[in-house]
């Protein structure tokens, strides 16, 4: 097998594994998932508005 | 979640791994406000192993000596499944070497561009893939003539048909 077709199909198994992972989450523990993604995300765009800024100084 | 990518830039800084990037649902965060679900895509340059197989042993056994518990195929660590992916194809390649890097919380983290998300996202090919790309498109997050070229490049055209359409179908609603 290629090394390619190898690491796609890893991906595909990685994927596979992430998503039953997430559905066997009991109705608490989902909206307790949801609650800690959107500070990650608010963190994230925090992240990504510095950046620009500091971007724009530069510039 | 910092955490972890601390815990990844040590996978570099250790040599387990040549570099890194964060692609998937949490790379768009950085971008559009969208949904997600809390799993981390970690995209990396993975070592060809001498049998020609995919090991990942190494980053593993790295990762379970940061806190980290392998569950099938991805890590939980620090309360975070994150799953490490592998540069499958020259587009993934090319994201991991284009991405930029941010200061997310004091620790720096490596992102795709929001171009190398959507074009990965139609190489994907699912349904919530494109809703992604509609959704780039729709916040005006992204440089069309840079993601046209990578769709012409790496020969996405079909799937940014579809995108297209979808685009379309929603705006029309």
């Amino acid at each position: 097998m290629k090394i390619d077709q190898a690491k796609t199909e890893f991906n595909a198994r990685a994927k596979g594994s992430m998503r039953d992972f997430l559905r066997a989450k009991s109705p608490t523990e989902k909206v307790e998932s949801i609650q800690r993604m959107s500070q990650a995300s608010r963190t994230a765009k925090d992240a990504m508005k510095k950046a620009l800024a500091d971007d724009r100084d530069r510039s | 979640m910092e955490e972890v990518f601390a815990a990844l830039n040590r996978l570099v800084a250790n040599d387990v791994i040549e570099q890194y990037a964060i692609g998937g649902a949490m790379g768009a965060q950085f971008y559009i406000e969208a949904a997600s679900t809390e799993d981390i895509d970690a995209f990396v340059f993975l070592p060809t192993a001498p049998t020609g197989l995919v090991d990942l042993s190494s980053i593993y056994s790295a990762l379970t000596a940061e806190g980290g518990r392998v569950n099938r195929e991805f890590i939980e660590l620090h309360g975070w499944p994150l799953q490490i992916l592998t540069d499958a194809n020259p587009l993934i390649a090319e994201a991991i070497r284009n991405a930029r890097t941010l200061d997310y919380s004091g620790v720096a983290v490596r992102v795709f561009r929001p171009e190398y998300l959507c074009a990965v996202a139609l190489q994907t090919g699912r349904a919530k893939d494109f809703l992604r790309v509609v959704m780039f498109l729709e916040q005006k997050e992204v440089d069309t003539d840079t993601l046209s070229n990578l769709v012409e490049s790496f020969g996405l055209q079909s799937s940014m048909s579809k995108v297209q359409a979808l685009r379309e179908a929603t705006n029309e609603n």
